[in-house]
């Protein structure tokens, strides 16, 4: 719509004073006030990234509860009415899982042997009352050891680096060293070279092994 | 000119107190004058600047300077959000009904005697709706369909409330005398 006169000479004449004209007022009362509100907002900020380490910490903290890892269920023991100990019970899981180890020792023997050697410390196996015995594995140590020329001609990793292993079902019939194994096999490590690998962190669902020569 | 504010444009993008200091004493005057021109309660309207100027320098990282126009017209249209926040906020945004407002129709005026500090202080003693209207369709160029839209109200009442806020400022505008400063 086509503005009148009056409304042009209006617009321009307060569009025209609007740059000129200098109210009087408290220009450090409104500066204040916009850095009392950055300050507001920072202190917000603050707060948020406090709950969110907070709520971090507790989330690590929760996880490093769960390196205890439950084995599959044939090696599963109850409480028995025989009233017997626990360090009995433990032996008794031991006893039963042995073969599956062994078996696994063998895999690793014939038709892995010329790529890796997996070994795994089991540091104590416990079997709790009214619950399912568990293995606990602290810091399990794998050696591989490469001697497949095959894969030594691929392009070789440096370690140290760190891989995510994500717990699954055991594909070697076994605890989580099959999967560990498996995913071994992936990599492409140098000829005559041990490597190390050490856990450094546990979660729910996955767990990182850190990768180092050996000296 | 064009250069220090880039400059000055670069240090808000950074958050640099100095930088922003410079754009706040830049515009300070010109858009308190917006707010007034909205807002008749000067502490009101300069509460309504610190809140601007502070969502101009929490957005400024998303301006993409042009020339100083577009930057005055940024911040101008920020200011005049807040301005329109404020007022649906109080509440207070009545709209004149058009039996009370003033029937006389006074032809068109002359502007050019009339000192701009007394048309921005007639047009702060318009009743806010008129105010409002006012300001959006003559000063701002908006179109009373945007008006509508903004003030949530229907486009008639747009073109009515404007309609009566001209005669209401000019009755106020007719009564003005210049002041003659020199000898007696």
């Amino acid at each position: 719509m086509e503005k009148d006169s009056f409304e042009s000479q209006l617009r321009s004449t307060v569009l025209r004073a609007e740059l000129t004209i200098n109210q009087s007022s408290d220009k450090e009362r409104v500066w204040n006030a916009i850095h009392k509100k950055k300050r507001d907002q920072r202190k917000f900020y603050y707060a948020v990234a406090a709950v969110a380490i907070m709520f971090f910490s507790f989330a690590l903290y929760f996880n490093q509860e769960q390196e205890i890892i439950p084995i599959k269920k044939e090696f599963t023991v109850k409480k028995t009415t025989s009233g017997d100990s626990l360090e009995e019970k433990g032996k008794q899981v031991k006893t039963a899982i042995l073969p599956s180890i062994k078996k696994l020792h063998s895999i690793t023997k014939t038709q892995l042997k010329k790529e890796t050697n997996v070994a795994l410390n089991l540091e104590k196996i416990v079997a709790m009352p009214e619950q399912e015995a568990v293995i606990v594995i602290k810091n399990p140590i794998i050696v591989p050891v490469v001697q497949n020329d095959a894969i030594v001609n691929n392009q070789a990793i440096e370690p140290p680096f760190t891989v995510v292993f994500k717990r699954g079902v055991s594909t070697v019939n076994s605890i989580n060293e099959g999967l560990i194994y498996t995913t071994l096999k992936k990599f492409k490590l140098k000829r005559d070279t041990t490597y190390f690998a050490n856990a450094e962190e546990k979660q729910s669902t996955k767990f990182k092994l850190s990768f180092k020569k050996e000296n | 000119m064009q250069i220090v504010i880039t400059e000055i444009l670069e240090g808000c993008k950074k958050g640099n107190n100095k930088a922003q200091r410079s754009l706040f004493n830049l515009y300070y005057a010109q858009m308190l004058n917006v707010c007034i021109r909205y807002i008749k309660e000067q502490t009101e309207a300069e509460d309504l600047l610190s809140q601007g100027f502070t969502k101009v320098f929490k957005n400024i990282n998303r301006f993409q300077y042009q020339h100083e126009y577009g930057l005055r017209g940024w911040i101008k249209k920020i200011m005049i959000n807040e301005c329109l926040m404020f007022l649906r906020k109080k509440n207070n945004f009545y709209l004149v009904p058009l039996s009370e407002a003033d029937e006389v129709v006074i032809d068109d005026i002359k502007l050019d005697h009339i000192d701009a500090n007394y048309i921005f202080q007639c047009i702060a003693e318009l009743p806010v709706g008129y105010r409002t209207v006012l300001n959006l369709y003559i000063i701002e160029g908006y179109s009373h369909l945007e008006i509508a839209n903004l003030l949530n109200i229907k486009e008639a009442t747009s073109r009515s409330q404007l309609s009566k806020a001209k005669e209401a400022l000019k009755h106020k505008l007719l009564p003005y005398k210049p002041i003659h400063y020199g000898k007696r």
